[in-house]
């Protein structure tokens, strides 16, 4: 696997006594790779080290070969970076915020603009002022610019939070036609759908610890035959269950709930098994249940 | 650099509330000192362009000068809030061109601000006045205007309200300027001494025209104002650079 971004023992230690990243070390090849976890654990820290942003306290992060903090100039030649919650500057106009970036990165070209533009279709819309696009327009120019230039990597801090079904579909496609021809898209994000649709290998960060690095297809074999659903008569059942077994999820019907439990040593005979999803994956490697 | 103090100067000049700041000033000011028959009656020397001209600069500017402030301190808290700042670290620019061109940007447009507001007074003045003025008796002020006011103020206005609510709190920046701005309002002094701390009416604007009964200019308190008003705004503006966090590290 050829190499674009190795992370080696990355702490990154706040001087509020907040470690956000502990010991952190994984490597990216080309592709789309997924970083999974929940809010706060430290994936937005982890991206800033990457860009730049964010100085670690230990460890080295290598873009390409290159030493995020000692060669600075050669990484950020090289990514494109697409912040969480982009709100840009709404009274300039699509083209002119685009422009704007790209003249930061030395590309004085309108056409580049116009082209960049094209691919996320939003030429139509080129004219109008940012303040005036929907969220999802808005994301649309946030990855624009960060395009414009080819970068080798790109970084997309939870680009699909917030947006509607059609406009994820539309951004998955747009990342996954970007990672081919070698270059590598890093995918933050707490949605496991996009991972699934898009990311063969993908890492789990924890409170700040590295959880799991690997394909996805690994992470599924780890729950493989043990997901099962067991039917509840009420409540106090699935207390007396969370007690004996984790729980992934549990849906409320009109007769009492079902819950969808983690049968590790084939306890559950009652139970009936089911096709593990990489969602069970995650909520496991989690240690916690999430109802609906 | 220059693309930041490009797009700086262009996204505040495509603000509609610049535009309404502007309007609002020249309103206020033509009503004080449009060349109708009760102001020329209420203000002895009004029939004179460098009065009028002075007049503009050293009053009827401090309403401009008060709100382009408003809107020139959230250039910088803008960028962290809406995600831009990590955005633009991102990038190849450096934290100088990054303070410069918004420090440029914001002085270009207090500056275009403030030339606007002063030829379109004098403009309207120009052409309704009405007795006889020459071209060359309006020209001569505004050129002196441009250079001892509109330079240092809007150097003075421009920089801190950019830098300084870099590294302070917005709402403490916004009471410090208001009592500022509000005491150059309130300020009534002699023709004799002006403090050199007044922003639009120290002693720099008497460079412009001076009262036929107190026609004596201090030097030295000219030289105070100037001093305080440009380096008020370059110590302000030196603040950002120094600040050791504000940027990634270089």
């Amino acid at each position: 696997m050829n190499t674009n971004i190795e992370i080696s023992h990355i702490t990154k230690k706040y001087k509020n006594g907040v470690t956000a990243l502990d010991d952190v070390s994984f490597r990216v090849g080309s592709g789309v790779f997924g970083l999974l976890g929940h809010n706060g654990a430290g994936k937005t820290t982890l991206m800033k080290a990457l860009v730049t942003v964010l100085t670690p306290s230990a460890g080295i992060i290598r873009i390409c070969g290159f030493d995020t903090v000692k060669q600075g100039n050669e990484v950020r030649a090289r990514i494109g970076y697409l912040p969480q919650e982009l709100a840009m500057y709404p009274s300039l106009s699509v083209f002119d915020f685009v422009n704007y970036m790209a003249e930061l990165k030395g590309i004085h070209n309108k056409k580049a603009v116009s082209n960049v533009l094209e691919q996320v279709e939003m030429l139509e819309f080129s004219k109008r002022k940012i303040g005036q696009l929907s969220g999802g327009m808005k994301r649309r120019v946030g990855i624009a610019q960060a395009l414009i230039g080819n970068p080798q990597i790109l970084v997309v801090d939870e680009p699909t939070a917030g947006l509607d079904p059609e406009e994820r579909v539309r951004f998955r496609g747009l990342l996954s036609r970007y990672a081919r021809e070698g270059r590598t898209v890093l995918l933050s994000t707490h949605i496991v759908e996009d991972i699934h649709q898009l990311c063969e290998e993908l890492a789990v960060l924890r409170k700040g610890h590295l959880f799991y690095a690997g394909t996805s297809a690994a992470l599924l074999e780890r729950v493989k035959d043990k997901v099962k659903i067991l039917h509840l008569e009420n409540e106090n059942q699935l207390i007396e269950l969370q007690k004996k077994s984790v729980v992934l999820s549990t849906t409320y019907e009109s007769q009492g709930l079902t819950a969808r439990i983690m049968d590790e040593s084939g306890l559950f005979l009652q139970a009936t098994p089911v096709t593990a999803t990489l969602e069970d994956a995650y909520v496991y490697c989690m240690g916690g249940k999430a109802h609906a | 650099m220059f693309s930041v103090l490009h797009y700086e100067y262009k996204m505040q000049f495509k603000r509609l509330v610049t535009w309404g700041v502007l309007l609002v000033a020249t309103a206020l000011s033509l009503l004080d000192n449009f060349p109708s028959a009760g102001n020329l009656a209420r203000l002895e020397f009004l029939n004179e362009p460098a009065y009028f001209v002075y007049r503009i600069v050293s009053l009827d500017s401090l309403v401009l000068l008060f709100g382009l402030m408003f809107l020139l301190a959230g250039r910088i808290p803008i960028d962290t809030k809406t995600g831009m700042k990590s955005l633009l670290m991102s990038s190849a620019l450096r934290k100088w061109q990054y303070v410069l061109g918004k420090l440029l940007g914001g002085f270009l447009y207090v500056f275009s601000m403030q030339c606007i507001f002063l030829l379109l007074n004098t403009m309207i003045y120009f052409i309704a006045a009405p007795f006889e003025i020459s071209l060359i008796e309006c020209i001569v002020p505004l050129i002196k205007a441009i250079f001892v006011s509109l330079v240092p103020t809007s150097l003075f206005v421009s920089f801190c309200s950019i830098a300084l609510p870099g590294m302070i709190d917005i709402r403490l920046f916004y009471i410090l300027a208001a009592i500022l701005f509000g005491f150059n309002a309130t300020y009534v002094g002699s023709a004799e001494a002006m403090p050199f701390y007044l922003i639009t009416s120290g002693d720099l604007v008497r460079l412009i025209w001076v009262h036929p009964r107190w026609p004596f200019v201090d030097m030295g308190s000219v030289i105070a104002n100037g001093f305080f008003l440009v380096g008020s705004g370059l110590v302000c503006g030196s603040l950002l650079f120094l600040k050791h966090k504000f940027w990634r590290s270089e």
